[in-house]
């Protein structure tokens, strides 16, 4: 007796675990909108307290208020004015077609977060907390290297198959995943964490033996060949552009996930299980293996994100080409709040980051405010419902909730 | 812009500098307008390595010649391209770039850009003649420092590892096997070098560059546990890793540093045999010196630091001292006469 | 202590949760609050905890006016709560958890347990409670963990205790236990504010009666007042507490159970050797206290515990080893006893709760698409036809009043093809008016010929509905009576003497 009240108890922390992530999920536009402007204002006091003009600028604060005051203001007007230039539009620029050249340059940087991102969303709205992307990337890595560097076919066919080969090595991990989750239990977080940390080991090992993917006059260091002209994603505004084909395979990646998710039965099913999976269980559903093929599912989106790095370098690639996409798609999970559109904006977001990241370094700003404005404001969105979590033990506002909700429903029958 | 417009501004701007400093007015520093440009490597300014080193060049030449600096840092190799990019919009003079991770990204920018200059550390060109590669001949200073190591060892057994077999890695531990042969050839003292055998190309290596890697510490102590008391990891900063190895071991072993000078680093003061110094601070501080005041025509002819223009050196500390300086020196001079090949 | 509340008004934007209500708590009085989900009561029981601020109207504590700006103010002003949901830390033991928050300290500065455990124990010899101070909260029953609420406000030194709903969690027999506890504290003086929807027990313990509905007091009954009186205070119309009924007309057997063992999670056995058969057009209820192995029994039908021993068949076909797809496409339909554990998902819109197990095929899905106008038109039959009161079918099912959830629940299950009904606890924690609606309906799928099982641990339910009942005790059948058994004699079958 007693010990079915513990297993009840267990029962009730994960519910806990899951509600936290199902509020943070649910986080409405107005917070997420704000959490970002206080995430920007925090990053501005961050480039004006370690700037070493402004510093020296209040030091004669006394004899000169005016200058020190104007020294701030510059100091973040230039900062987030090299954002700008460097993810939206160049006011410099010769041409309108030159000075849009940085939005493109987000969107380049936006395409694979968004589609490593959709793939995180997805295991979210299960209810499941993966945190596997990086792995997924790097399996995904191996394939497409694989197909792009060692195999030869016509131009396009090879692209697609360099592309499947990325989705299914990609999806492989993810499954594993699945079920060690769906048959032993073993706890999402902790599998992921391991085998991103297996999967970036494997990568480079087969990036470092010369039977499989290292450069043919490599010195040793791991890297691949330059990938075959016929399989890399072509680009898609000419030469003058960095921007490639992987763009269009974010946009389709969009629109299936919303597919997926709003209107098939899959996502039905899998939204029913994020949200309650006993009810779901009662409902026919196999709990179990709606998580392999949610963590499946999912890493095919981390896999198309691989094979756009994988097939869009200049010369050979390394493990880095990862850039931390596996990591930054959970936040943009978060950010998104797991919808297609959210994560589309929190993709673009980064993007512009990613992409206005070395004009701000050249405009003098040092690149870590921009991980703390990103830090902050996952922290901010995040947060409320965690210290609420926290809260949540004794008392007040959920009785509240409640009673204003009761109240409501009081309204409906009258 | 081509050389000619290039070397008569240059003229005109020289001249008018001499104006200034005979007028006697406060003359703005030599180099003032130009703009020197990093571009680092995986890694942050402050990796105390090659980043690292790089920056030290641009900051001293910075203060000295006035000219200006703007830098940015790579995450990852998703972030070379667009950084060299900015580089150019930011209409740099010279372009640095750290590292063998950037050769592809700095030749493609060199040959789509070829109005402007770039000095690649550590790599080469495929055929750019805007783009200036600087390397080092390190086999020849770890040449000297295997036989300081061999001579100063009282087991007679050193140790090198490194971070990764790679060519930038081996060439030390070839130099450094063959100086320490050469001390035994010379006296007759067996010397055994653990950790890499240039013949049979195998050898003892960590699998990566982070800084003090556990499985650097253990193969450290592996090798101590078999009698060596110098030794020589590289791959970076594995010193940390390698001081607890030897305190744990209880020894008095010594260790070479690699790259720049350890011994001016309190912590390790006393424990660094010497340092076989890759000078690429001074390598960055004189082509900008040679492009912002002499304003010399870029080049892009390959840089190799060699013991001959003190490009590459071993560290001077209490150490190499008396008659083991005398032979270091002596073997120097071979070395630059060509008398002694460091790798045989 | 005497406690008033008075003309208070509480709004919601342009909802008046609480419309002018004064109530009055005298020493050593038990007041019971009565009234429906919605009515208001939990929005007062706040304003008088300093959750919220009263808009008009004040509160007084001996005729002196009071204002509380959180329930710190209240609980030091001698008021204390016990909410429905403990506030329990499951791993302390009862003395940590009393003492949580205003901890006792030795000289130190540490905890001083030992004084913590010593008020425990004063406080429950005083009023016979048995709890063992150093007991974790995990391992006590339902019913001593609500006793330890009651400690934790009286070792704070509450005069005044609100009690909400306290019984919608408690076994019958624990609840005739809590009662006497009730009675004993306004004997020592402790004025107690009873808040349930529970008309037994109104009748049972109460000094006074203040009926709510809509946000304002509609009546002060007297305790002696009729339990269909009470109702239709509460209601605001006449309720019929009997369900009237045709005699059965029963069929064949549909569901037949045999020597059925059911194991639970820690492999203890729950169900044991049960067998019994139900046959279409009869209500066949099994009656028990909580815990008996009810749960386990009807998991087990559906298939969503596996089976030790034993067989299930529905209509001639073995369902044994049957997945619970497999059992709901047999046409078996199920209402869970916990319908926000197992029966519906909040955050769903109503449409999306009726689809909840149709996602595999028509009507709801055409293909891996789901059929939105098929969905949406269902939807709106149902709403319609069981009565779901809900501003549309796109509302989420959180935001409704339990009755209304269950509504959906019993809609979803009964507005397809079955051939067996499964009903766990049907109108747990559901408002009068519900109740009534809900045993309509069970009437009516039993009256169209179906095979209808009651579980429920309410004797009043299972009196109401049942043609035939079965005792479970100890995982075991104790007995299977005829629906004309005494009230005394189903008692001590549930206590495990067999008829």
């Amino acid at each position: 007796m007693s010990a079915k009240k513990v297993t009840e108890a267990t029962a009730i922390q994960e519910d806990k675990a899951s509600q936290v992530l199902r509020e943070i999920m649910a986080g409405d536009p107005v917070r997420i909108a704000l959490s970002v402007l206080l995430g920007f204002i925090i990053g501005a006091i961050f480039m004006v307290v370690f700037n070493q003009d402004v510093v020296s600028s209040w030091s004669q604060f006394g004899s000169d208020p005016n200058y020190a005051l104007s020294t701030v203001w510059w100091t973040i007007q230039d900062g987030y004015g090299a954002l700008f230039t460097g993810s939206i539009y160049n006011i410099d620029s010769a041409s309108f077609f030159e000075g849009i050249r940085p939005l493109t340059e987000t969107l380049r940087f936006a395409a694979p977060l968004i589609m490593a991102g959709l793939g995180v969303a997805l295991t979210f709205r299960v209810g499941l907390f993966n945190i596997g992307a990086t792995g997924q990337i790097m399996m995904g890595l191996a394939g497409a290297t694989f197909v792009s560097t060692r195999l030869h076919m016509p131009i396009i066919l090879h692209m697609l198959v360099a592309v499947l080969a990325a989705v299914i090595c990609a999806m492989i991990w993810g499954v594993i995943v699945g079920i060690l989750k769906a048959r032993t239990g073993a706890h999402e977080v902790i599998v992921t964490i391991m085998l991103n940390y297996v999967a970036t080991s494997f990568f480079t090992y087969l990036l470092r033996e010369p039977n499989l993917l290292l450069e043919a006059n490599g010195g040793g260091t791991p890297k691949s060949d330059n990938p075959d002209d016929s399989a890399k994603l072509g680009a898609l505004l000419g030469p003058e552009f960095n921007l490639h084909y992987g763009v269009i395979f974010a946009v389709l990646a969009v629109f299936a996930y919303w597919w997926l998710m709003e209107r098939s039965t899959f996502g039905f099913r899998f939204k029913m299980v994020g949200h309650n999976a006993s009810a779901a269980r009662a409902a026919g559903i196999k709990v179990e293996n709606t998580f392999i093929w949610a963590l499946a599912i999912s890493a095919a989106f981390a896999g198309l994100a691989a094979a756009n790095q994988g097939l869009s370098v200049d010369g050979g690639l390394t493990a880095s080409i990862e850039a931390g996409i596996g990591f930054d798609a959970i936040t943009v999970a978060l950010l998104g709040g797991s919808r297609a559109g959210g994560v589309v904006m929190a993709g673009l977001l980064f993007g512009a980051f990613k992409a206005g990241s070395s004009t701000m370094q050249v405009a003098g700003v040092s690149p870590e405010v921009l991980g703390v404005v990103k830090a902050l404001i996952v922290l901010f969105i995040a947060a409320p419902p965690i210290i609420k979590a926290f809260y949540r033990l004794p008392k007040p506002s959920i009785k509240i909730v409640e009673s204003a909700q009761k109240a409501k429903a009081a309204k409906v029958v009258k | 812009m081509n050389n000619v417009s290039r070397k008569a501004l240059a003229s005109v701007a020289m001249a008018a500098a001499s104006l200034l400093v005979l007028s006697g007015c406060a003359s703005p520093k030599a180099g003032a307008g130009f703009i020197e440009c990093g571009v680092s490597d995986e890694g942050s300014w402050t990796d105390k390595s090659f980043n690292e080193s790089v920056m030290d060049g641009l900051m001293k030449a910075k203060d000295e010649f006035g000219v200006e600096l703007k830098s940015a840092e790579s995450n990852s190799s998703e972030d070379f391209a667009p950084n060299l990019d900015s580089m150019v919009a930011a209409k740099c003079d010279v372009i640095f770039a750290v590292g063998f991770n950037l050769v592809d990204a700095t030749n493609a920018s060199a040959e789509a850009n070829p109005d402007k200059n770039y000095v690649i550390i550590d790599g080469w060109s495929n055929g750019a003649t805007n783009l200036k590669p600087v390397g080092y001949n390190m086999a020849e200073s770890s040449y000297l420092a295997g036989y300081a190591a061999a001579s100063y060892s009282t087991t007679k057994v050193v140790g090198v590892y490194g971070g990764l077999q790679i060519g930038a890695v081996t060439a030390f531990m070839d130099g450094f096997y063959y100086g320490a042969k050469a001390y035994e050839a010379e006296t007759g003292t067996p010397v055994t070098v653990m950790g890499w055998n240039p013949t049979t190309m195998t050898g003892d290596f960590i699998g990566g560059f982070a800084p003090n890697d556990p499985a650097g510490k253990t193969i450290a102590a592996g090798q101590i546990a078999a009698g060596a008391d110098v030794l020589l990891p590289v791959g970076g900063d594995q010193f940390g890793a390698l001081s607890e190895a030897i305190s744990e071991a209880g020894v008095d072993a010594k260790m070479i540093g690699v790259d720049k000078n350890w011994s001016l680093l309190d912590e390790y003061k006393g424990k660094m045999l010497t340092s076989i110094e890759k000078r690429m601070t001074q390598a960055v501080y004189d082509i900008v010196k040679a492009a912002a005041v002499d304003k010399t025509a870029f080049s892009g002819e390959a840089y190799t630091g060699t013991l001959e223009n003190d490009g590459t050196g071993l560290s001077e500390t209490e150490f190499i001292t008396g008659d083991l300086k005398t032979k270091l020196d002596e073997l120097k001079a071979g070395i630059i006469d060509g008398s002694i090949d460091p790798l045989s | 202590m005497k406690l008033e509340l008075r003309n208070i008004t509480k709004r919601f934007g342009t909802l008046t949760a609480n419309d002018n209500i004064s109530l009055t708590l005298e020493p050593g009085e038990i007041h019971s609050l009565l009234g429906e989900n919605g009515a208001g009561k939990s929005t007062l029981m706040n304003v008088l905890y300093g959750l919220l601020q009263p808009d008009e109207g004040q509160i007084l504590i001996d005729d002196k006016p009071v204002k509380f700006n959180g329930p710190g103010d209240a609980m030091a002003a001698g008021i204390g709560m016990v909410h429905q949901h403990f506030m329990l830390i499951p791993v302390f033991t009862v003395a940590e958890n009393v003492v949580l928050g205003n901890e006792p300290t030795s000289k130190l500065g540490g905890l001083d347990l030992e004084k913590a455990r010593a008020l425990v124990k004063e406080i429950s010899d005083r009023f016979g409670f048995e709890i063992d101070p150093d007991a974790k909260i995990q391992d006590l029953p339902v019913g001593a963990q609500q006793r330890v609420e009651i400690i934790k406000s009286l070792a704070r030194n509450a005069k005044a205790l609100v009690l909400d709903e306290p019984t919608a969690v408690l076994t019958p027999q624990e609840t005739d236990e809590l009662m006497d506890i009730m009675r004993g504290l306004a004997k020592s003086g402790t004025s107690i504010i009873f808040i349930t929807h529970k008309l037994r027990e109104v009748q049972q313990v109460s000094d006074r009666i203040t009926v709510i509905r809509q946000g304002k007091v509609v009546a002060s009954p007297s305790p002696k007042s009729s339990a269909s009186e009470l109702a239709s205070l509460m209601v605001g119309r006449e309720v019929d507490l009997n369900v009237t009924r045709k005699p059965a007309k029963v069929g064949a057997e549909t569901l037949v159970i045999r020597d059925l063992t059911v194991l639970d999670d820690r492999q203890h056995q729950m169900v044991d050797g049960v067998s019994f058969t139900v046959r279409d057009g009869e209500v066949f209820a099994i009656a028990g206290v909580q815990g008996n192995g009810q749960t386990e029994l009807a998991e087990a039908i559906l298939g969503l515990r596996k089976i030790h021993s034993g067989s299930i068949q529905v209509a001639g076909r073995d369902l044994t080893k049957s997945t619970v797809r497999e059992v709901l496409e047999a046409g078996l339909g199920y209402i869970p006893e916990d319908r926000k554990k197992d029966g519906l998902v909040g955050d769903f819109t109503i449409a999306e709760n009726l689809m909840l197990d149709g996602s595999f095929g028509p009507p709801f899905a055409n293909g891996f698409q789901i059929d939105f106008a098929n969905r949406d038109r269902i939807a709106d039959e149902l709403i319609a036809e069981f009565d779901i009161r809900t501003p549309s079918a796109t509302t989420l099912v959180k935001q409704l009043s339990g009755g209304n959830q269950q509504k959906v629940v019993v809609a979803r299950e009964l507005g397809r093809e079955l051939k067996v009904l499964v009903a766990s606890q049907p109108t747990r924690g559901v408002d009068v008016g519900s109740v009534e609606f809900i045993h309509e309906q069970i009437i009516a799928a039993r009256d169209s010929g179906k095979s209808v099982i009651i579980i429920s641990t309410e004797l009043d339910e299972v009196l109401a509905l049942a043609d035939r009942i079965a005792v479970m005790y100890r995982g075991k059948i104790v007995g299977i009576v005829d629906a004309k058994t005494t009230r005394e004699k189903l008692g001590k079958m549930m206590a495990g003497i067999a008829a």
